[in-house]
């Protein structure tokens, strides 16, 4: 078990070089000079070499970059030029907005999708299940900042009753609305796997078994059936707490959520190196521990299967 | 050769039957699903529209300027009123259809070319190609689609060929995974065995027996991800790095119509319905596909 973590961990590596690559050449191919953009119209062009030595902006690309991760070895992120603190600073200002909104939209979808995944499969073809199936698929095809405008229409707007943009005090009633927003999609193809896979699950052998022994079939449902079924539906979940920080740049956009997304958004428009390359990095990590937390767990939730065998990949 | 390759004739033959085949049974799994028809009826109107915009509604009334006419609820004039320039909605609409309709087909087009040949090199030739392949993929797959596309269009300035790059470059690697897993599975069949051992060569054995069986998984994703791309040139337009105005953009109209949620609904209404409508039609295409192509479901390879 420890090698194979170990294993993984050190897959990261490569990945984390390619991604700081692209980065750094994208950055370096863009049009636009960082150090023009830190000063106002007209600086003189010895202003502007001063600030290109002070951040090392006059170095070849290969150079930065060695530099930076040399940095970053030693937990370095680097400052940010436009907001000139440390990156380390801004990740820990914006990330905990990202992450609390995630988790958040996390419950939405877990309770939501679980939930009418198991009513559409166990009242199969009745009216319950073709609203699920209606409403899954529609929400599949709704973009997402459209879905979130009509939120902020109808329950701000219209109705009054949420706010509609920015945190706030940071009370429970900021995070609703775009946290609903967030959590549409996903919780729309949870529910369609929590459907599919009950329904897989409720033709085993084991659950004839149980009705045969008269189990009431609320029972069956909740304390056999439920426990199988729920195996993909987690790794998904697990899967998503990922996208769901890193791709709620949108929802941001609608509801003036300072989160990590719009951070990122802003800092690659203005070409704040330091500030894509460690936001982006901190992302990536997320990403990967979390796809090894779930190919770990589900050697427990599955003990047919085992780590390293190609079946479990 | 060449008389070798006439020997071949009756095994073609088996390669061809199986490729009507797959084409037929996309349209009787169609067929018999009524929401799927429906999409399918949809997206043709849709490209109709698209084509025959000009004949629809003049170009003028999408991206002039009418001062006279801002802002008017939709009536008998405006059937979906009018936006802040005084543009008739519906004809920008219309042409917006344009812009998506392209998108949707030449981005995936692009990603096809560049993610089957990925995908066919990694899963036949298996070795370093694959490696080299799967690990540039992995790249991809390590931070999320719509941050990268914002990158990609970063560096390659707005407008609507950069969208179709953007997302073309994004969708290879998922073409790539899916295509290589396919190839994998299918070149193990006895019927590849058979032609490599009366000599048919590597090009042969990959476009007459291992494309066309490989290709189901991909037919399903593309049509799913024609959806995809139209949201997400969208959503670049919406967050201004897309197309640019006065572009009838769906996106870039849905942005527009921020500063005007309350005083004019219909600006934000009629735009989102037309994404909605156009996206669904391809997610039903896709289920449809999947029931009846995906090997998984329907239990044999």
């Amino acid at each position: 078990m420890f090698r194979y973590i170990a294993k993984r961990l050190l897959q990261v590596v490569p990945v984390v070089i390619g991604v700081t690559l692209i980065i750094f050449l994208l950055m370096f191919i863009l049009p636009g000079d960082p150090a023009r953009m830190l000063v106002q119209k007209g600086a003189s062009p010895e202003v502007l070499q001063v600030i290109r030595e002070k951040y090392g902006l006059n170095q070849p690309w290969y150079v930065q970059y060695g530099k930076y991760m040399w940095n970053l070895l030693h937990g370095d992120f680097g400052t940010s030029i436009r907001f000139k603190r440390p990156v380390l600073d801004i990740i820990k200002d914006y990330y905990p907005n990202s992450i609390r909104l995630a988790l958040v939209a996390l419950i939405i979808e877990a309770v939501a999708g679980i939930a009418s995944g198991i009513i559409s499969a166990v009242k199969r073809h009745s009216f319950l299940d073709v609203l699920v199936t209606i409403s899954t698929t529609i929400l599949v095809a709704m973009p997402v900042f459209w879905f979130a405008m009509l939120l902020q229409v109808s329950f701000g707007l219209k109705w009054d009753i949420l706010p509609i943009s920015g945190m706030g005090d940071g009370s429970w009633r900021y995070y609703v609305l775009p946290a609903i927003a967030l959590a549409s999609v996903n919780t729309a193809f949870t529910a369609r796997i929590m459907r599919s896979s009950m329904l897989e699950v409720i033709d085993c052998n084991y659950i004839w078994v149980a009705r045969a022994k008269g189990l009431s079939e609320r029972k069956i449902i909740l304390k056999h059936a439920l426990k199988n079924a729920l195996i993909p539906v987690i790794t998904i979940l697990g899967l998503d707490l990922g996208t769901l920080i890193g791709s709620a740049i949108l929802t941001e956009t609608v509801f003036s959520w300072p989160g990590i997304g719009r951070v990122i958004y802003l800092a690659i428009l203005q070409r704040d190196v330091p500030v894509v390359m460690g936001c982006t990095l901190i992302l990536v990590f997320i990403f990967i521990l979390l796809n090894l937390i779930v190919d770990v767990s589900y050697t427990y939730l599955d003990p047919r299967i085992r780590l390293g065998d190609r079946r479990a990949v | 050769m060449l008389k070798i390759s006439k020997g071949l004739h009756l095994r073609d033959m088996g390669a061809k039957t199986n490729e009507t085949s797959l084409w037929r049974e996309i349209w009787l799994s169609l067929r018999k699903n009524k929401p799927a028809l429906l999409g399918l009826v949809v997206i043709i109107v849709l490209v109709f529209v698209a084509i025959f915009a000009p004949l629809i509604v003049p170009c003028e009334e999408a991206i002039g300027f009418y001062p006279k006419e801002i802002l008017r609820p939709p009536g008998a004039q405006h059937i979906m009123g009018t936006d802040d320039l005084g543009r008739d909605i519906f004809a920008r609409v219309i042409w917006g259809s344009r812009v998506s309709v392209e998108v949707g087909i030449l981005a995936v087009a692009f990603g096809l070319v560049i993610g089957l040949f990925m995908g066919a090199l990694a899963g036949y030739k298996e070795g370093l190609a694959d490696t080299l392949i799967m690990r540039a993929a992995d790249i991809f797959f390590a931070f999320p689609y719509i941050l990268g596309a914002i990158a990609v269009m970063t560096v390659l300035g707005p407008g609507l060929e950069n969208v179709i790059i953007a997302i073309g470059v994004l969708e290879w690697a998922y073409i790539a995974r899916l295509f290589r897993s396919s190839v994998f599975s299918v070149k193990v069949n006895d019927y590849v065995e058979a032609a490599r051992a009366i000599g048919a060569g590597d090009g042969r054995i990959l476009l007459k027996h291992i494309f066309p069986n490989a290709m189901a998984p991909v037919i399903v994703y593309s049509a799913m991800s024609v959806g995809t791309a139209i949201i997400t040139e969208a959503a670049l337009s919406f967050l201004g790095i897309g197309m640019q105005p006065p572009s009838p953009s769906w996106g870039l109209m849905l942005a527009d119509s921020r500063a005007f949620m309350s005083s004019a609904p219909w600006m934000m209404c009629f735009p989102g319905l037309a994404i909605l409508i156009t996206v669904l039609s391809f997610v039903l295409v896709a289920d449809a596909l999947r029931d009846s192509l995906d090997p998984k479901l329907k239990g044999a390879v």
